[in-house]
């Protein structure tokens, strides 16, 4: 359990490290077709380091299926960012409303998985939704 | 207004799907996962270079590969996490947690001015993730 927190701290310093380097590739005018394209090269690249020696019985069908949809999510996600900032809707509303698509993730497990939630959990998952709300405006 | 609910439901199912590895006990197969979701992010990425006439260029070189880095780390953490722990405690300490060091290191390193509404924001955050990890 210890370990899972663990984790989820160097999965707060990924993403954060995610968030502060598109930010700093906007500055500079980076397409984000292209970011997108290195992104997944080296994620893989290092994916395929971390599974060596890579045989086929390290992919079962349940991971085949699963790691495609992830993936399929993760860029239609990126394609509907690209199309919605090109729209012309605001920066700000575009990261407001991605942020809080954790709300989808713990909708679903909680009916999928019967994931149940106590009175302290779900204060915290509603403060962590204020929160992102409050903080995506933060420079307004 | 279509784009971005796309975008919302593609993302947060791209999240469930990482819960549902786990649920799946397919929680030892990580790597082989990740490989996955980079090869088919790659495969449908490049069409879209290709139609939005991307570019590669030094820039998008060093920050798409500091960027693949932390996004490696991010979702091969994040997976591992949900093997113990509920996605309702994962995804708001992991989304909330980030958004957070984002803002603080924002304001400590470049300056960046913070309205009251954020500082509320940060606070709420901390008091968030507090209630997550001994609720």
């Amino acid at each position: 359990m210890t370990l899972s927190y663990f984790y989820c701290l160097v999965a707060v310093v990924g993403f954060s490290g995610i968030y502060l380097l598109l930010g700093a590739s906007q500055k500079r005018m980076a397409d984000p077709t292209g970011l997108n394209l290195v992104g997944c090269c080296v994620g893989a690249g290092l994916s395929f380091a971390a599974a060596c020696p890579i045989h086929m019985a390290a992919f079962p069908r349940g991971v085949l299926v699963t790691g495609s949809l992830i993936g399929a999510g993760a860029v239609f996600g990126f394609l509907g960012i690209v199309m919605a900032l090109r729209t012309g809707i605001p920066v700000s509303v575009v990261n407001t409303i991605m942020s809080l698509a954790m709300v989808v993730p713990v909708a679903l497990s909680v009916v999928f998985y019967h994931e149940l939630l106590h009175v302290r959990t779900l204060a915290g998952v509603i403060l962590a939704g204020v929160s992102v709300y409050l903080l995506q405006g933060r420079k307004s | 207004m279509l784009w971005l609910i796309i975008a919302y439901f593609a993302n947060g199912l791209a999240q469930f799907f990482e819960k549902s590895l786990q649920a799946q006990g397919l929680g030892a197969y990580v790597p082989s996962a990740l490989i996955m979701m980079y090869c088919v992010g790659g495969v449908i990425g490049f069409p879209l270079y290709l139609i939005f006439r991307g570019k590669i260029s030094r820039t998008e070189l060093v920050f798409g590969l500091g960027v693949g880095i932390c996004s490696f780390a991010g979702n091969f953490s994040i997976i591992q996490a949900l093997k113990y722990l509920p996605a309702y405690t994962t995804f708001p300490i992991a989304v909330g947690g980030a958004i957070v060091v984002v803002a603080i290191c924002s304001w400590l390193f470049f300056g960046e001015h913070l309205s009251a509404s954020a500082k509320w924001g940060i606070v709420c955050g901390i008091v968030a993730i507090g209630l997550l990890t001994v609720g």
